[in-house]
This record gives C-alpha cells, sequence and structure tokens, in this order.
C-alpha cells in the first residue's frame, strides 16, 4: 500500500468515526432538543428570534417554509451584490480596489446565495475585506444553514404523521447556524491561524525579492495578498462552499499551509454531509437507513478517488513521447504533476478532487484543468451525478433520498406492489418531485454547454479550442447546475455572457431543486405510515444499497456518456495516440 | 445595468413563487 492510500484511508476512517457523534449533536439541534451547547449558545438563539419576532414553535406549512427560504435567500443576494457595488464607498477596502461590474456582481451574488462558490473574479484584486467578510463568508454560513434546513424539512416528512406542517424554516435556520456551522468554524479557524493561515485587516505587503537581479530593476518586490482568510477558510470548507479567499484557492500557502490544514480541511469537507446521515437515521429513528445511504456515497467516493490516483500516476504518454520522464524517483513522485502542487503530490490531490467535487465544494489544491482527461472526467462526472455522493450541506442527502425514492419506485414497480419508503407510500406526486430535482441538472447542465459552444458570445472566450475547451465549457456548466464551484479553470469566465448563464444555472439548480424536496416533505408529512409488511422493501440492506448506486450511476452514466464522449473521452484517445 | 441584472434576478425569484404554487396544485391535497 502507498503512502498515499495510507493517507487515504486514513481520512476515511476518521471521516466515518465522526458520523455517529456529529450526527447524533445535530440530530438533537434539529428536533430543538437540548444540547451541552445550550448554556453558551441558548441566549444568542433567543436573542436572535427575540430581535427578528421570531417563534420558534410556529409550525409551517411546506409553501410557507418554501417562501420564508426564497425571501431570506432573496435578501441574501441583493446585500452581497449591493456590498460589490459600492465597495469603493465602504470601510475596509484599503487597496482601495474599485467597484465590481454589475454582471460579475450578479455572477457572485447569485453564486454565494446559492452555496455555490463559483468564482469568475479574481479575488485578490476584485473584493475587499468588507465584500469578502460581510458579504461571502456570511452567505458561506446561511447558505449551507438553508441546505440544513430544507433537509431537516424533509426528514420531518418521513418522521411525522399525518402532520400539516414540516417545522419552522426561521428556527431551523438559526439552530443550524449557531450550534452547528459557527461553533465547528470558530474551532477550526483557530486552529488554521495556528498554521499560519492569514487573518488580518493589515494592507497587502511587499516582499523584497530574495535575489533582486533576477528580477530587474522595475520590479521592487512581490506583492503578497493578505486578509481576513481563516475565518473565512473555515466555513467554506465546512459549508461545502469552496470559494478561496485568494485566486488558488488552498493551493495557496496562506490557505493551506501545512500537512495538518490539509487534512483538517479535507476532514471539514466531508465531515457535515457524512454526519448528517446519520442525522437522517436518528430522526427517522432507524440509524441502519442512515448507514446504508452513507455506505453508498462512500463506495462510489472510493471507486473514484482510485479512478483519479490511477488515471494521474499514470503519467501522460504524449509528455514521455516527447522525452518528458514521469517515472517515480527520489525527486519525483512520478505520473502526472502538471498543474499539481510538490507538497501535496498525486495523492492528496486526487482525494482533494475527488471529495471536493463529491461534496459541491468548489475549492481546489491542484489544476483540475490539468489532470489527465480522464481523471478530469472522473472528477467532472462526479459533479454530474447530481452533488449526491456526500454533496452539499443538506442538499447532497435530500437529494440523494430523492434517488432513494426513485430506487424504491423502480423496486416497486418490479414486483408490482406500491412503493413505500420508511413506513410512507410512494406516490405519483412524490414520484414527480423527484423526477424533477434528478433531471432538472443535466437539463441546465446540457442545455449551457450547448448554448455556449454555438454563441459567439460564448465561443469568444474559448481559450483552448477543440476537445479540451469543450470539456472546459462542460464543467463550467456541470460545476454551476449542480452548486459545486469548481472549474477547469481554462475557460474566459468573467465575461457577460458566462456570467448570465452561469448565474442562472446556479438558480434553478438550487431553489428549482429544493422546492420539490420540500414539496415531497409536505405531501409525505401528511399521510399516514404504513407498517411494513411482507411486500416492504427493507431499505437499510446490501441489496438496497447496490440498487441506490445503480439508480444513481444509470442516470448520471446514461444523461452524460454522449457529452463525455464528445470532450474527455475524446482526449483521452488523442492522448493515448500522442496527438495531443 | 444595475436594473437590468437585479431585474434577472427578480424575475427568477418571481418564477419561483410560481413553482411553489404549481407544486402546491400538484399535490392533490386541499
Amino acid at each position: 500500500m502507498t503512502p498515499a492510500w495510507i493517507e487515504i484511508g486514513l481520512y476515511l476512517v476518521v471521516l466515518i468515526a465522526c458520523a455517529r457523534p456529529l450526527g447524533q449533536f445535530m440530530a438533537d439541534v434539529l428536533e430543538g432538543e437540548r444540547t451541552w451547547l445550550a448554556p453558551l449558545i441558548g441566549p444568542l438563539e433567543r436573542a436572535c428570534y427575540r430581535i427578528a419576532r421570531i417563534n420558534p414553535a410556529d409550525e409551517m406549512t411546506w409553501p410557507r417554509y418554501a417562501i420564508a427560504m426564497l425571501l431570506f435567500n432573496a435578501a441574501g443576494f441583493l446585500a452581497v451584490y449591493a456590498l460589490q457595488r459600492l465597495q469603493a464607498l465602504l470601510p475596509l477596502n484599503p487597496q482601495h480596489l474599485a467597484a465590481v461590474s454589475p454582471d460579475s456582481a450578479f455572477n457572485t451574488a447569485m453564486s454565494f446565495a446559492t452555496n455555490t462558490n463559483w468564482q469568475g473574479y479574481v479575488p485578490e484584486t476584485s473584493l475587499g475585506y468588507l465584500t469578502q467578510m460581510a458579504g461571502l463568508t456570511v452567505q458561506n454560513f446561511v447558505s449551507a444553514a438553508t441546505g440544513i434546513a430544507v433537509l431537516a424539512a424533509f426528514i420531518r416528512g418521513f418522521s411525522r404523521r399525518s402532520s400539516a406542517t414540516i417545522g419552522n424554516f426561521w428556527a431551523d435556520l438559526t439552530r443550524g447556524t449557531l450550534y452547528i456551522l459557527l461553533p465547528l468554524s470558530l474551532a477550526l479557524a483557530l486552529i488554521l491561524v495556528s498554521q499560519g493561515v492569514v487573518q488580518t485587516f493589515h494592507p497587502y505587503r511587499t516582499a523584497a525579492w530574495v535575489e533582486p537581479s533576477a528580477h530587474g530593476a522595475a520590479a521592487a518586490g512581490q506583492t503578497l495578498a493578505l486578509g481576513p482568510a481563516a475565518s473565512q477558510v473555515a466555513i467554506k470548507q465546512l459549508g461545502t462552499n469552496g470559494g478561496g479567499f485568494f485566486n488558488v484557492n488552498s493551493a495557496h500557502p496562506f490557505e493551506n499551509p501545512t500537512p495538518l490544514s490539509c487534512f483538517l480541511e479535507l476532514l471539514a469537507i466531508l465531515i457535515i454531509p457524512g454526519a448528517l446521515c446519520y442525522t437522517f437515521g436518528r430522526m427517522v429513528r432507524d440509524t441502519r437507513q442512515g448507514w446504508a445511504i452513507l455506505a453508498a456515497m462512500t463506495l462510489i467516493l472510493v471507486a473514484c478517488i482510485a479512478g483519479i490516483m490511477a488515471a494521474e500516476e499514470s503519467g501522460n504518454p504524449a509528455l514521455a513521447h516527447a522525452g518528458a520522464d514521469q517515472s517515480t524517483s527520489a525527486g519525483s513522485p512520478g505520473g502526472n504533476m502538471e498543474g499539481k502542487e510538490a507538497r501535496f503530490g498525486i495523492g492528496l490531490s486526487a482525494l482533494w478532487a475527488a471529495a471536493t467535487t463529491a461534496a459541491s465544494n468548489g475549492s481546489v489544491d491542484a489544476m483540475h484543468d490539468s489532470f489527465t482527461p480522464l481523471g478530469g472526467m472522473i472528477a467532472m462526472w462526479l459533479i454530474q451525478l447530481g452533488e449526491v455522493i456526500y454533496g452539499g450541506v443538506g442538499s447532497g442527502l435530500y437529494g440523494m433520498l430523492a434517488f432513494a425514492i426513485i430506487a424504491v419506485f423502480v423496486a416497486g414497480l418490479m414486483v408490482g406492489r406500491t412503493p413505500e419508503y420508511l413506513g410512507k407510500k410512494i406516490e405519483a406526486h412524490e414520484m414527480k418531485m423527484a423526477s424533477l430535482i434528478v433531471l432538472l441538472p443535466p437539463f441546465i447542465v446540457l442545455a449551457g454547454t450547448a448554448c455556449s459552444v454555438v454563441a459567439p458570445s460564448g465561443l469568444r472566450t474559448i481559450f483552448n479550442p477543440g476537445v479540451h475547451g469543450f470539456s472546459e465549457v462542460l464543467y463550467a456548466f456541470s460545476s454551476a447546475g449542480n452548486n459545486n464551484g469548481s472549474a477547469f479553470a481554462g475557460l474566459g469566465a468573467n465575461t457577460p455572457w458566462y456570467n448570465g448563464a452561469l448565474g442562472l444555472a446556479m438558480f434553478f439548480a438550487r431553489y428549482w431543486l429544493a422546492v420539490p424536496a420540500l414539496a415531497i416533505a409536505g405531501s409525505l408529512a401528511a399521510k399516514k405510515h404504513v407498517p411494513a409488511g411482507a411486500g416492504t422493501l427493507p431499505t437499510h440492506t446490501p441489496l438496497f444499497v447496490l440498487l441506490l448506486i445503480a439508480t444513481v450511476l444509470v442516470v448520471g452514466a446514461l444523461t452524460f456518456a454522449p457529452a463525455l464522449a464528445l470532450g474527455p473521452l475524446v482526449e483521452h484517445l488523442m492522448m493515448i495516440g500522442h496527438g495531443s | 445595468m444595475d436594473f437590468v441584472w437585479l431585474g434577472v434576478a427578480g424575475i427568477l425569484w418571481l418564477i419561483t413563487f410560481g413553482l411553489i404554487r404549481v407544486c402546491e396544485r400538484r399535490d392533490g391535497r386541499p
């Protein structure tokens, strides 16, 4: 076993070990029970309710819950848009950065309100500290908390019987932020600061060259971008957001300086989505259901990590043909190291790529654009599966549960019985809503890509013509159309066309999935509980795990196979034929 | 240009409120 696999194995063990304690804690929080943090956070929670005049016991129907969610997110969008457009007039802008253009402000506001964190802009040269903190970091918290709230309502659909209501959005949002995201982020931010991640309001500094003559007299030194990065990096990982404080994201030494910071950031990416599976099991009073979902997610994740590792370790035959040495030696880890941080090598780059694309986290520690065609394709495909392999905080699990509903429906058709899941009959309405959740993202991705590769405005900023350029556009829409946020990055995306089109993709991918999810919750909550009978499909068994995996893979594979054949698969064939 | 982009956002949110109504009507329950 290579050191990289030992590292990955340790990572998975710690991740799974955290699922139960954190999942139990989150279940207590979402069920409104008293937790050990109550003496500290309880007064703050009650103050929030008093100031906002909210009665947390006021139960909401699903349309009311959805309207509250949409209004709150609209306010977040407007706040981020305004901060970007007015930043030149606002404090905490020591670099005196100008207002962001309207189309870029639209894209970024949509990106952070929807928990996507697609970044069409360059942070260091575009956004002041106030915009980064009051705009982006705040949205990192509340967009993730919105996902947790929608998931909590979704689970109540299964756990409640003959109920017209699914909870209170404001209470779920507040408790998710204060009890789950805030304490974890605070702890992680402090550890990151101890490791060397910067946290300062000081203006950028200029460092003198070690060898001035090598850079000419014109360059007085190198400008080092600074800022309150640690507080943003912590929640960007925990909230499966991913938007870097610096442009090179988690490859930057001020964001990710040490092996410990790297491990903890990786853990932060998947820890909440993983633990939410256990939370689900607790809330439906059958933890086996949560473990089954977690098993399905983990099996696909491990297969994809292995696939990316194998693709990158095999290197690029075209480079070998040109005489480049890609073999493992004392001075080189071997394989395809183009676009990878030497500190991380292939193992941690592959793990990071798989974890982030599985989890709708847009952060990167290597250039996905420089991965081998198959390595990059696996990362892209993980996104295209609908961000349900762990997925975004909250959104990943309700997406996966939509797949589970489809899986039990398919199984019900096979044996000729009315499908049921967790004691609730799955009928036409639930299937229509689940189908919308599963089919809308592929439509957004494929339609957006198709338009961009024929429209002159879309073609103008594809800087890699040919199959790789197509892959870049497909990746961009896959990322936006599934609220991931990472990029192949070779595409010039900060244009009115891409800012607009990707902004629309992010909006529909978030809210046109959350609304049907809440509709399912409302419909299921109103139903009576059906006792399990001889014809009930057990949904905690290895058989169901395999059925769920097959459902996810068939939808993902069949939908995107033609598009992937036009991009990364052709590029792979060209590469092994030494043609690229 | 701000009005254009904010207008686009406004339309997006409005049609999503419409989606809630559509899903509600298709629910089949009172």
